[in-house]
């Protein structure tokens, strides 16, 4: 039965593509009711699952065998992806009217939601590759899903690109794991050696990890990706594909030492800065939320690596709803703007601005997924959120090192910093006046745009997950993931308090720098801008403002200065160089190896010159010629007898 | 029948090729019909020999073939040096099993594919239906003389299908692969009668020794003569190393041109290039593949304690082969050509599998032809679409094919993600296995160092970065062609060539999805193949 | 032995040598037909009737006769099988001007001295036999009467005189020291080997062995194509086997200088011979270079008498491929053609009949399967090989090794008249054959394919008499 059930789940969504890139009409809603049906199997089967651990093996070749293992986190995750798939099948309807290519879309998106949905229910390691590539692939396909404009092209390019890399290091490490043991099966997988192999084991999987989930150094590729359709974006890079890495660390949370994990942590810590800080200066509605997620995946990373995995995981699911429906309302405005006005630079937010009244139900969702995103008391992200700070306090709070409050801080500093990208987002779209030129009209309502946003802001809420704001009663958790939280408390309350005031700063600075002044000025961003914000009278700010805002200025321009100068540049002179060796090496194929043949035959002929000559000489020379072969075999006889 | 069947399947295109006596040079579809009809009853044979075929047959890799036949062929008295026997021995086991019929296949696709041919139709056929014979005779010779004539046989067909149906440097090819490709196989001579004067049996009758070229007593060292050249006691030398070595290095030589390797591979890309599409097909898919088995029945069996000293630098000439190839394919502007050097790169991969010397390195060397035979057979059809409409493969004279031809660009991305090793398709199955092989023995026995593992995981990455890149120029963007004329000849697929490319990309998703179709009857054999050779490796 | 007895002796032992005998008074009928002025059509005939019949009388003994001057053995039997047969061949050649009755004579005539070359164990005798190919042979390669024919004739006389001078200045050193004139009382003496050696250069200039050569290719150039196939075959393994007796009883004598002497000038011979028939453009000279290189293969086993079949074997194929490779040359020759390559350009799609025949003698003078030179080279590496082995004598893989090597350089040269045939542009020649060409051509490519298939078929022709 569960076997049915589970192969139900994985082969509906590929099952539904087929059939939609067949029908080519109807294929919104075949696809979308494939995913319902999945949704709802999903749902049942996590109530199925409480208890039992599920487990298929088979021999996917003699001697090799391979299975799949569903325990309650992952199933949590498989409904968790039906589910946004499912929405997103329904956002995209409305999307993707009037596209011609809609069947090619379902067909990429169900074959992205197989794949997403095998990575999740695997249980061998290299069974959990396989899916992991498909999954990079069928993200490839779907940003390169308008490929007629070339840039859309070189973004999918590259961004597959750099997962390949990461996920070809990851393939090394999961062979030499799979070389060092018998078997490759994630449940059984003890942890990973201390000699040298053991940490290359351990640093080859960690690479392979941060290139999915768009770590640092290689999160570069998430905000090219959003080159797809925004749905596609919603999914893969806010909700699913980048929560994979996350995932897997989960999983193989077990085989990693202490040691490693301090640096995980590091490293999703700096991602979460860097991330968020560069957000902050980010125009492209897209890229602020791109490099969101960039952050709030640093976040989780951390989270694993001072090992409250499961408010990790918790974050994961939390964070996927209000992404992604941040990312839907996105779509739902970029879609809106691009029926008004073709031409115009859609994502652009310093066009936008005074959308509130046309995009009523719009406005309101993502109120509400940002304030989950920020993390204030009421919405899920906040539930998460402080889990992930308590853990890391209490992470430091254990650990000897005093630099280890190092990263508690800065998390914190990250809540400010969300607080204000998100509020500068909120208020350039929605608030104020409309600065661009065409006057614009109502929008047409449709369901299929607005149910899904809907839900989304719903599942964003609080209430879903916890009764009590700010107590510890995690009945969510201990119903689905089945683990006892370990919160301590009323300890942290001046920590949860600190974060909230943060937030709730963040949201307020973004106001003063955006909400009070005219909408019409907001054509750039700068720091004179900014600096005119002080003058208007925050003395605190003006602290602030002139030791602050410059280093915060120059530390993001440095800062998106390593994409442009360092990383990027780099990426390009590796694969020029690589150009520049191929060529040398076809010079060298065709100079020095085709040149010995042909030197050969050179050489052949030369000799053959010198053999024909003998012949064509006067007679005489023919008989010297004899009669010294003759005269130096007697002298050989001379000296051989 | 069932007894003969090897026979059968082997001489079956003969059999065509002279029913073509009968045909005029203009009956063209006759003969096309001919051809198609002897080449899909050897298909069919060789799916019967699988459905016969017994997967755990035999204990030892010598009492291992299957369907054996083996008559005396030729028995020539010459004076005092005894007697000169040649078998006719054929047998298959697991290791050739699926390179028959994948042989037999693309034979098939072949006779489709040159179905508009119109020039010489005729001799084309004879040609190509002797090429096939000859292909299948290699896979299924137990003899080595026997196996020496099938290899031979195979560069006169070639020489003159390069060099009579191909591109406009056809003669330049046609003589630069028979030259390299004839220098290998005269290597391979030298070893044959070394072999052959090394290898034999006292009959009991006239207290006299009886040599033979039969495989299977080269490969047993019980069947050696004490004192003769080849036996493992054999105090020759040449240039001062063991003759025994010397001589699995010429036969690798040998094999490795036809493979083939670096720096011996420059025949490779001229010759696919020149060749028509049909050909470059056979070429890539089964002349390659030759090499590979060669080394496999021949080579390592036959001097497995030398070839297992040597396991380092032959995964190590793999590597370079990767690396190498992949790189020159990067810099090509010629699509075909860019595709041929592919083949180099993704033939390196047999040689790491090899070089290993464990049960998944060599399935996964034996794998990665058979994957490698299904995709580049359809990569080189996918050059030969294009070039059959407007005579034309510059990757810089297309962009965004993808909207035009949207039919063929998905064959293409199916394809090309075969072949940089997407997982699902078959080309990820034999490069997993080869390098869970190579990281197996370094981990275990550090035989192989991890370097050539790593080395190999970077080569794919080359692989995906060339194929990503052509995809990106000549398929992605906006539609463009190079010149006004081509535009009216930019069609879709056709029904002929969806009925090529169908049975490929099944076989691509089959043995992606789901190996153990033919690794089941492959394994048996392939643990007694190694076996063999860890049997020998123990003995000093 | 008295004078009668030994007079009965010969009366006896005439039956041993009846082919010859069959030869001789057969070609003095020809020549009195000729002055009769029969038809050259039935002179041809008659001649073809000769030659079958000594083909037919060929007698199986083995032993010394006419007081141990003439030795008959399975060499001898092998040749006085197998030369007639090879005339016969030449005789099926398109008919040049020059044939006449004379040119049917001489042809006998060479011949006649081929089998007293095979069958003589006397220096004196093997001389006279000698002179006679040689006198035969110089009128032989002037007789299309053309310049180039008569300078060819005029150079080959030279030649040949000097090379008679010295083997005749060997012979005496050799009677001078054994006091006779038959191999098989030779002893060891510096002096002998001295006399051996002139001796040998001198046949050594007959068989074209390097460095004693330079005759050979401006010889088969300028004689009638059917003439230079003659002399690619008949005398030159006459030749070889007379050498073979020699050396039967040399070999042991002057071991090991003789063997490692005889090795190199083989490996020079094979050298010399591919890398000039490289370059070559004219066909004629091409094939005369690869005539020579094949006299280098064949040469190192005249030392050893157990190599008998594989002597056996090679010489058939040899006679057979070469028979093919001139007819099909002669085919293509107009009158006052010099035969250069480009004489072939594009005939293969108008002729994809003579195409696949010149693809067949092509691969079997290389040595490819599936013909009977392939059986030839395979079996004359496994013995060369042997003899590696068992004496681990460097020469001997030299020998190999230069062996593999110009076979593959040879694939370059041969393969150009079929890749010239197909992959050329058509210059627009036409080719005239009649049936019985035809008949002959497939015959003989047939019979190279089948001798690579059954080569134990040869086993009955000319078997080994004494196992």
């Amino acid at each position: 039965m569960e076997d049915y059930l589970l192969a139900f789940i994985l082969f509906l969504p590929l099952i539904g593509g087929l059939i939609a890139y067949n029908i080519p009409l109807k294929s919104g809603i075949i696809a979308s009711s494939f995913l319902s049906i999945t949704t709802i199997l999903a749902f049942y089967y996590l109530s199925f699952i409480q208890e039992t651990l599920w487990v298929f093996q088979f021999e996917w070749f003699p001697g090799f065998v391979m299975g799949f293992a569903v325990d309650r986190p992952s199933a949590m995750l498989i409904l968790l992806v039906s589910l946004i798939s499912f929405l997103v099948h329904i956002f995209s309807i409305f999307y993707l009217l009037g596209d011609r290519h809609k069947d090619r879309y379902y067909l990429k998106l169900g074959f992205f939601t197989f794949s997403m949905l095998g990575l999740l229910m695997s249980d061998h390691l290299i069974l959990l590759f396989i899916f992991w590539e498909l999954v990079g692939f069928s993200s490839y396909l779907l940003i390169i899903f308008w490929f007629e404009d070339i840039k859309n092209a070189k973004a999918g390019r590259i961004a597959f690109m750099t997962n390949r890399i990461t996920d070809l290091i990851l393939f090394m490490g999961l062979l030499m794991l799979l070389g060092s043991r018998n078997d490759g099966f994630i449940s059984n997988l003890g942890p990973l050696s201390a000699d040298a192999s053991g940490k290359t084991i351990g640093i080859c999987i960690l690479i392979g990890i941060i290139g999915k989930s768009a770590q640092f150094p290689f999160f570069t590729w998430l905000p090219r990706a959003m080159a797809g359709p925004t749905p596609v974006s919603a999914l893969i890079h806010a909700a699913t594909m980048v929560a994979a890495g996350v995932y897997l660390l989960f999983r193989l949370f077990a085989i990693f030492d202490p040691y490693l994990l301090n640096w995980i942590a590091s490293l999703g810590i700096i991602t979460a800065f860097l991330a968020a800080l560069i957000a902050a200066y980010q125009t492209d509605i897209k890229w602020v939320l791109a490099y969101s997620t960039i952050s709030q995946l640093g976040y989780m990373v951390m989270g694993i690596g001072v090992g409250a995995y499961h408010m990790a995981l918790f974050h994961l699911w939390t964070h996927a709803f209000f992404k992604a429906g941040l990312f839907l309302c996105a779509g739902s405005v970029i879609r809106y703007l691009s029926i008004q006005d073709p031409v115009a630079v859609v994502q652009d937010m310093r066009t936008m601005g005074g959308l509130k009244s046309y995009l009523p139900i719009t406005f309101c969702s993502y109120f509400i997924c940002m304030m989950a995103l920020v993390g204030l008391p009421f919405f899920s992200g906040f539930i998460s959120k402080e889990g992930i700070l308590v853990g890391a306090f209490s992470w430091a709070n254990q650990s000897q090192n005093g630099l280890a409050f190092s990263l508690p801080i800065i998390a914190l500093g990250i809540s400010f910093l969300t607080a204000y990208y998100m509020g500068k987002q909120l208020l350039l779209v929605f608030f104020g006046s409309y600065r661009g030129e065409k006057y614009l009209k109502r929008p047409q309502k449709s369901w299929t745009e607005r149910a899904p946003i809907l839900v989304l802001a719903i599942l964003s809420l609080g209430v879903f997950y916890r009764i009590h704001f700010l107590g510890g009663d995690l009945s969510f958790l201990e119903y689905w993931l089945g683990i006892q939280p370990q919160v301590e408390g009323a300890g942290m309350t001046p920590m949860i308090a600190s974060s909230i005031l943060l937030v709730l700063l963040g949201l307020g600075f973004s106001y003063w720098n955006y909400g009070r002044q005219g909408m019409h000025k907001m054509k750039s961003f700068n720091s004179s801008r900014l600096s005119v914000f002080v003058q208007n009278g925050f003395y605190l700010d003006k602290f602030y403002m002139g030791i602050l805002v410059p280093s915060f200025d120059w530390l993001a321009f440095k800062t998106s200065k390593i994409d442009t100068v360092l990383i990027n540049p780099f990426v390009n002179k590796m694969s020029v160089s690589i150009v520049v060796l191929s060529k040398i090496t076809d010079l060298f194929d065709k100079l020095i190896v085709d040149g010995l043949i042909s030197l050969m035959k050179r050489i052949m002929q030369i000799l053959g010159l010198m053999f024909t000559k003998f012949h064509t000489e006067r007679i005489q020379m023919h008989f010297v010629s004899a009669i010294i072969g003759l005269v130096i075999i007697l002298v050989w006889l001379k000296f051989a007898l | 029948m069932s007894s003969y069947i090897l026979s059968l399947i082997i001489w079956m295109p003969l059999l065509g090729a002279f029913t073509l006596f009968f045909f005029s040079e203009f009956q063209t579809t006759g003969i096309k019909i001919v051809a198609l009809a002897s080449s899909l009853i050897q298909f069919l044979l060789s799916i019967w020999l699988v459905l016969g075929f017994d997967p755990n047959y035999g204990d030892h890799l010598l009492t291992s073939f299957q369907f054996v036949e083996k008559f005396s062929w030729i028995s020539m008295s010459l004076g005092s040096f005894g007697r000169f026997n040649i078998d006719y021995h054929l047998g298959v086991d697991g290791l050739s099993l699926w390179l028959v019929v994948l042989s037999a296949l693309i034979t098939v696709l072949g006779v489709i594919a040159s179905w508009n041919l119109k020039q010489q139709v005729r001799s084309y056929f004879m040609l190509y239906l002797l090429l096939s014979t000859s292909i299948v005779g290699c896979f299924l010779a137990l003899d080595f003389f026997l196996f020496y004539l099938f290899f031979e046989l195979v560069l006169l067909p070639i020489f003159f299908l390069i060099g009579l149906w191909g591109g406009p440097r056809r003669s330049y090819a046609s003589i630069k692969f028979f030259i390299y490709t004839l220098v290998g196989s005269l290597l391979i001579l030298i070893v044959m009668i070394a072999l052959y004067l090394s290898v034999g049996v006292e009959d009991p009758s006239s207290q006299t020794i009886v040599h033979s070229f039969n495989l299977l007593h080269m490969m047993d060292t019980n069947y050696f003569i004490q004192g003769s050249s080849l036996a493992k006691d054999s105090l020759l030398r040449f240039m001062g190393m063991p003759l025994r070595a010397v001589a699995f290095f010429t036969l690798f030589l040998g094999f490795a041109i036809k493979l083939p390797i670096v720096p011996f591979h420059t025949w490779l890309p001229d010759a696919h290039v020149e060749a028509s599409t049909p050909i470059s097909v056979i070429l890539a898919a089964l002349l390659l593949k030759l090499g590979g088995y060669g080394l496999y029945r021949i080579a390592f069996s036959i001097f497995p304690d030398v070839a297992f000293n040597f396991g380092y630098f032959i995964a190590a000439g793999g590597v370079l082969a990767i690396i190498y190839g992949g790189l020159n394919a990067m810099a090509q502007n010629d699509l075909k050509r860019m595709i041929a050097y592919s083949s180099i790169s993704h033939m390196g991969f047999v040689l790491v599998g090899l070089g290993s010397f464990t049960v998944e390195g060599a399935t996964g060397g034996v794998f990665q032809m058979i994957a490698h035979g299904f995709i580049s057979a359809a990569l080189f059809l996918i050059v030969g679409v294009l070039y059959d409409r407007i005579q034309n493969r510059r990757i810089e004279n297309f962009s965004g094919l993808a909207s035009k031809l949207p039919g063929y660009s998905f064959v293409v991305m199916i394809v090309f993600f075969a072949s940089l090793g997407l997982p699902g398709l078959a080309g990820f199955v034999g490069e997993l296995l080869v390098l869970m092989g190579a990281f197996n023995v370094s981990a275990i026995d550090g035989m192989l160092p991890s370097w050539i593992g790593i080395g190999a995981v970077m080569g794919m990455l080359i692989t995906a970065a060339y194929y990503l890149w052509t995809i990106q120029r000549m398929f992605l963007g906006k539609y463009w062609v190079r010149q006004q004329s081509w535009q009216s000849k930019m069609k879709d697929l056709e029904m002929r060539e969806w009925l090529i490319f169908t049975p490929l990309i099944l076989g691509i998703f089959v043995l992606g999805i789901y190996p153990k179709v033919i690794l089941d009857t492959m394994n048996h054999s392939i643990e007694l193949f190694i076996a063999h050779v860890g049997n020998l490796k123990i003995k000093p | 032995m008295n004078i009668s007895e030994q007079l009965i002796e010969i009366q006896e032992h005439f039956e041993v040598i009846s082919s010859e005998m069959i030869l001789i008074i057969g070609s003095i009928i020809l020549l009195i037909l000729g002055i009769l002025k029969i038809h050259l059509f039935w002179i041809k005939r008659f001649a073809a009737v000769v030659l079958l019949g000594s083909f037919l009388f060929a007698q199986e003994v083995q032993d010394l006769f006419f007081t141990e001057t003439i030795i008959r053995d399975d060499l001898s039997y092998l040749m006085t099988q197998l030369l007639p047969l090879v005339t016969l061949g030449i005789f099926c050649f398109k008919e040049q001007r020059h044939q006449s009755y004379e040119f049917y004579f001489l042809l006998m005539s060479v011949l006649l001295g081929s089998l007293f070359m095979v069958g003589s164990n006397n220096l004196l005798l093997l001389y006279l036999a000698i002179e006679l190919t040689s006198y035969a042979s110089y009128l032989l390669t002037g007789f299309d009467f053309k310049e180039k024919g008569s300078e060819a004739a005029m150079k080959y006389l030279l030649f040949g005189g000097v090379s008679s001078a010295v083997m005749l200045f060997g012979i005496s050193l050799l009677y001078g020291a054994y006091n006779s004139f038959y191999f098989n009382t030779m002893e060891f003496s510096v002096l002998g080997a001295t006399g051996l050696l002139f001796f040998l250069s001198g046949l050594f200039f007959k068989t074209a062995i390097a460095p004693f050569h330079i005759w050979l290719p401006a010889t088969y150039q300028g004689a009638p194509t059917d003439v230079a196939s003659f002399f690619s075959i008949v005398p030159k393994t006459a030749g070889f086997a007379a050498l073979y007796h020699i050396f039967k009883w040399t070999n042991e004598l002057f071991n090991p200088f003789l063997e490692h002497l005889i090795l190199l000038l083989a490996i020079l011979t094979i050298l010399w011979g591919t890398l000039s028939a490289l370059r070559q453009t004219n066909v004629k000279r091409m094939l005369s270079y690869g005539v020579m290189a094949h006299s280098g293969f064949i040469l190192p086993f005249c030392l050893h008498m157990e190599t008998y079949s594989l002597f056996k074997y090679y010489v058939i194929i040899y006679a057979v491929m070469n028979i093919l490779a001139f007819l099909f040359v002669q085919l293509h020759e107009n009158d006052g053609d010099d035969l250069s390559l480009s004489a072939f350009s594009g005939l293969g799609i108008k002729f994809p009949f003579l195409g696949g025949i010149s693809v067949v003698w092509a691969i079997a003078l290389v040595g490819l399967p599936p013909t009977g030179g392939f059986m030839a080279k395979l079996f004359l590496f496994s013995t060369a090989w042997h003899y590696y082995e068992s004496m681990d004598s460097l020469f001997w893989l030299t020998f190999i090794v230069v062996g593999i090597l110009s076979s593959a350089a040879s694939l370059y040269f041969y393969l150009r008249v079929p890749y010239f045939y197909f992959f050329k542009k058509d210059q627009g020649k036409k080719v005239h054959i009649n049936k019985m060409h035809f008949a002959i051509m497939i015959l003989l490519a047939f019979t190279l394919i089948f001798l690579f298939i059954q080569p134990n078929i040869l086993d009955r022709f000319a078997p080994i008499i004494n196992p």
